[in-house]
């Protein structure tokens, strides 16, 4: 037998609308084309999102609302469980508001007489049943109206979700009372959000979605759908979520996009939805007070237009603003950064990362691969010839759309070492290159850190060696005398004698040792004081090492002279000082005196201070080099101050042969050492 | 037919709705000290407010102007109290409708209910002094009766409109009170209908609410039997409000409930 059976029952409200000060009123359906049959005993759960028409559904079944369309029919009496402490009024006490409602629901005296006891027992609220309804609290309000609905005896009991107010245990005795009703054989409908309840209670579920019957059924089928369209609904919004978010924080031009991770903390690039920044994207670190910094900061994220975005990075200690503009084809970079006041900063770096699909790379005069093995904590250097090099491409390995990139570093060229690497630490591989910025240990020399970097990425698919030349013209003095050019660049020197260069690889260079390091005057930065055709005076700071030197450099007809001296203001271990010359391959034999002279092997090895590749070494004043070569006359490397020279081939990526003039310095401590650091001559002879 | 089937139902049901109205009744006096006194209070206060105002400022000389007014202020106070509280009981009470067992019309009906009842306690302390003033009165209160429930049927009429229409369109509660100030003079309650020219005596005779007062007047303060077509008009304004005010209500019944 049908306690209650629903025939195409539609339902709609009129809803007011007040937008901007315009009323409206729209029709909205609550309620659509609703069948189903209730028998009598049956418990019907219904569930559904806010709004799906559960409430509208249990009006319906009450009486308490006529349905639009349809017909419903509903056999007995309805006891309605609904909207708190429905028909009660709180100047009235509870006593007073069950013998009201109860007679409302039908009851006359004598049988209420009988109930009024097991409601108050059930309502379990001791003398506040005397007490006005307006002195209760939401758990004894919602006792009170569920003991009320239970003991009026309906044969349909409709119960909204309202069982999840009140206690534990108040909770459980209605939750068991209500499987007592079930037991007892009475017909309930009941709206729920609690999943496990409607398993556990009911017989049939229909699930609702915006006022239709989306599923009927047994409780385990329907609720697995709807949680799993829960949560299909739930990744959608929050897909969606992460779409506009992305959105607000990208940028794009053509193929190429821009992406702020804030997850992250990298900025990734993209090619048609391609990744093709890899790990860590763009990013930076730098060492404050001997703290690292990476990705500790707080982003501020603003897209200005489709084409730029500005990204503030506040650390604790150091501001980083960085605007990022993508137009045809090239992403501009500029930071802004700031060290906050009483902060000492020891080292910046910007870090590219890509992917491990670009293979090889080369710049203005120099090419080579990302093959490499050596791992140092995850990272693998790839050595570059120049360290102050600034335009760098990295070339796609396979035939794929993929763009091959050229990396442009344009500010700061005299204070910027450029370094290639491979990293395979979080799980990816890939390749980076990186511009670290030289901050000179000394910190009388430093004004306040505040600056400026930029740079470009140009995505172009192909890219051809011709098109780099590096723009360090700037930096490069040129000193001549007669046939013999000696060419400054930035802490390095090459020899050329009638327009054929002498050396090779870095020329001549000083070097320092200090804690197992080795600190190149190529990667120290330099200020030239005065320059005159033939004649140059300027001093390079040495980053990390409390290191100062002064070049003087003289060129004569023949012969270039050297004046180096070296201050170290502070405290600092340095264990050897080398001065040396890099000299080109065509070099094949060395001499000493005449007992001691030989031929330079054809082998290159990284560990060239090893034997057979260092070839001598002990003390003299002068070292020559022989070609068989008529454009390559004989070179002398004269020291004044160093008696203890060496000869060797270079690392292999120069190919080129070493001479070199050292000093010991037996691990002391060298404190305010203001002296010769070196003094020699390199004499041409035709 | 459908309002005749109504009317049986309900008749099954009057137990509910004096249970209602009695609640109602507690409720408006509910948290006040004095409680139900004040049905009893207030109009005592307002007579000797009456009779002072009239009797030692105005010095108006009609005999008992005093009680000239009251016989026609409490049936208004009556009058506004039930039309006030009707607009609001269909939202105010909306939960106890919701719960579908009770007809909806049963609150504007508990409230014209309620208020008769403290309309009656009031009358039954302040008769005594009628009597006093004029003790042949007692002879016509025979009529007094019939002359209460016609004025109630007007009355329930006008709030099963009222409260109808106030679910529809909000503002009318704000409406009625200037409703009653226009109202109340166009009623005979401070003057007779002699006093008013002839030529404007038709605006107070439009005025269905004139009747009635004349009625309670000639029985509670001349103490004679009232015109029998001042009667026959009161009895036919009576059916026809409570037979208007309960079918428009009931034709509208499903979107009041939609509504609520």
């Amino acid at each position: 037998m049908n306690a209650l059976s629903f025939n195409k029952v539609s339902e709609k409200y009129r809803i007011k609308f007040v937008e901007n000060g315009i009323v409206s009123w729209e029709e909205i359906w609550a309620l659509r084309d609703i069948s189903f049959n209730l028998k009598k005993g049956e418990v019907l759960g219904l569930i559904g999102h806010n709004g799906a028409g559960k409430t509208t559904l249990l009006k319906l079944i009450s009486g308490a609302i006529v349905p639009d369309e349809g017909v419903i029919d509903v056999v007995g009496r309805i006891s309605v469980l609904m909207e708190l402490g429905i028909g009660f009024n709180p100047e009235f006490t509870g006593r007073e508001n069950i013998i009201f409602n109860a007679k409302i629901y039908g009851f006359n005296e004598e049988s209420l007489a009988v109930k009024i006891d097991k409601i108050i027992e059930f309502a379990d609220l001791g003398r506040f049943i005397d007490s006005p309804i307006k002195y209760y609290s939401q758990g004894m309000y919602m006792r009170l109206a569920f003991a009320l609905a239970i003991f009026v005896d309906p044969d349909i009991l409709l119960i909204d979700d309202i069982l999840a107010v009140g206690d534990e245990d108040s909770h459980r005795k209605c939750i068991s009372k209500i499987f007592e009703l079930k037991a007892s054989g009475k017909t309930i409908v009941l709206v729920t959000h609690d999943i496990t309840m409607v398993e556990m209670l009911c017989d049939r579920v229909i699930l609702l979605e915006k006022g239709r019957k989306i599923k009927e059924g047994l409780p385990k089928e329907v609720t697995r759908y709807y949680l799993q369209a829960c949560q299909a609904r739930i990744k959608a919004k929050q897909e969606e979520e992460t779409r506009l978010l992305r959105q607000q924080r990208t940028i794009t031009n053509g193929d190429i996009s821009l992406y702020a991770d804030v997850e992250s903390k990298a900025l990734r690039i993209y090619h048609k939805d391609k990744e093709i920044t890899n790990g860590n994207g763009l990013h930076s670190s730098f060492l404050i007070n001997d703290i690292w910094y990476e990705f500790q900061a707080d982003w501020e994220i603003e897209k200005i237009d489709e084409g730029v975005l500005k990204v503030g990075m506040h650390f604790d200690s150091f501001i980083q603003n960085i605007i990022l503009t993508l137009n045809q084809g090239v992403l501009e970079i500029n930071i802004e950064y700031s060290v906050l006041e009483n902060n000492n900063l020891d080292s910046y770096h910007i870090k590219f990362e890509f992917a491990d699909s670009y293979k090889t790379w080369f710049c203005h005069d120099d090419r080579g691969s990302f093959d490499v093995q050596d791992y140092i904590d995850y990272a693998a250097p790839v050595r570059l010839k120049d360290n102050k090099v600034s335009k760098i491409a990295f070339i796609h390995g396979e035939k794929t759309e993929i763009p091959s990139l050229l990396i442009e570093v344009l500010s700061d060229l005299d204070k910027r070492i450029a370094s290639l690497y491979r990293r395979n630490d979080l799980s990816c591989e890939r390749v980076c290159f990186q511009s670290s910025f030289i901050v000179p240990r000394m910190k009388g020399f430093s004004e306040n850190y505040s600056g400026a970097f930029q740079a470009k990425i140009n995505f172009k698919d192909k890219i051809e060696e011709s098109e780099i030349t590096d723009n360090k013209l700037e930096f490069i003095y040129q000193l001549s005398n007669g046939d013999l050019d000696f060419i400054f660049d930035r802490g390095k020197g090459k020899i050329i004698y009638r327009g054929n260069e002498l050396t090779s690889g870095l020329g001549f260079y000083t070097t320092v040792r200090s804690k197992g390091m080795w600190f190149d005057s190529s990667q120290a930065f330099w200020k030239v004081e005065k320059k005159s055709k033939n004649k140059i005076e300027c001093f390079g700071q040495w980053f990390y090492l409390p290191i100062l030197q002064r070049w003087s450099i003289c060129v004569g007809k023949k012969g270039i002279d050297f004046d180096i001296r070296m201050d170290i203001p502070e405290e600092c271990i340095t264990e050897l000082r080398h001065s040396a010359l890099m000299l080109s391959n065509n070099y094949k034999k060395w001499f000493v005196n005449d007992n001691i002279f030989g031929d330079f092997l054809e082998e290159y090895h990284e560990e060239y201070d090893t034997i057979p590749f260092r070839f001598w070494s002990g003390n003299t004043a002068v070292l020559a080099a022989l070609s068989a070569k008529k454009n390559f006359p004989q070179v002398f490397f004269k020291s004044k101050n160093c008696p203890l020279a060496i000869v060797e081939n270079s690392e292999s990526i120069y190919w080129a042969r070493r001479f070199q003039f050292q000093s010991k310095t037996d691990n002391k401590v060298s404190l305010g050492n203001k002296g010769i650091f070196f003094a020699g001559k390199i004499t041409i002879n035709d | 037919m459908n309002i005749k089937k109504r009317i049986i139902s309900n008749f099954y049901k009057k137990d509910i709705l004096l249970d209602m109205s009695f609640r109602q009744m507690r409720l408006k006096y509910a948290g006040a000290k004095l409680g139900l006194w004040w049905a009893v209070i207030s109009p005592f206060i307002l007579a000797l407010s009456i009779n002072f105002v009239f009797r030692h400022a105005f010095k108006i000389n009609i005999d008992n102007f005093a009680f000239f007014v009251l016989s026609g202020i409490i049936p208004w106070i009556y009058i506004t109290n039930t039309l006030s509280e009707s607009t609001s009981v269909l939202i105010n009470d909306a939960s106890l409708v919701r719960q579908g067992s009770i007809p909806i019309e049963f609150l504007p009906f508990s409230t014209a209910l309620a208020n008769l009842l403290i309309f009656l306690i009031g009358m039954l302390f302040l008769l005594p002094f009628f009597i006093i003033i004029k003790y042949n009165i007692v002879f016509m209160l025979w009529f007094l009766p019939f002359v209460i429930l016609m004025h109630f049927m007007f009355l329930t009429g006008l709030a099963l409109f009222v409260s109808f229409i106030n679910v529809f369109v909000r503002d009318f509660s704000h409406l009625l009170n200037s409703i009653f100030m226009v109202w109340f003079w166009v009623t005979p309650v401070f003057y007779s209908l002699e006093m008013i020219p002839s030529s404007y005596r038709w605006v107070c005779l439009l005025n269905p609410v004139t009747y009635y007062v004349i009625m309670y007047r000639d029985i509670l303060f001349y103490g004679q039997l009232p015109d029998l077509n001042i009667i026959l008009a009161g009895l036919f304004i009576a059916m026809v409000s409570l037979l208007s005010g309960y079918s428009t209500f009931i034709k509208n019944e499903f979107s009041i409930l939609k509504r609520l």
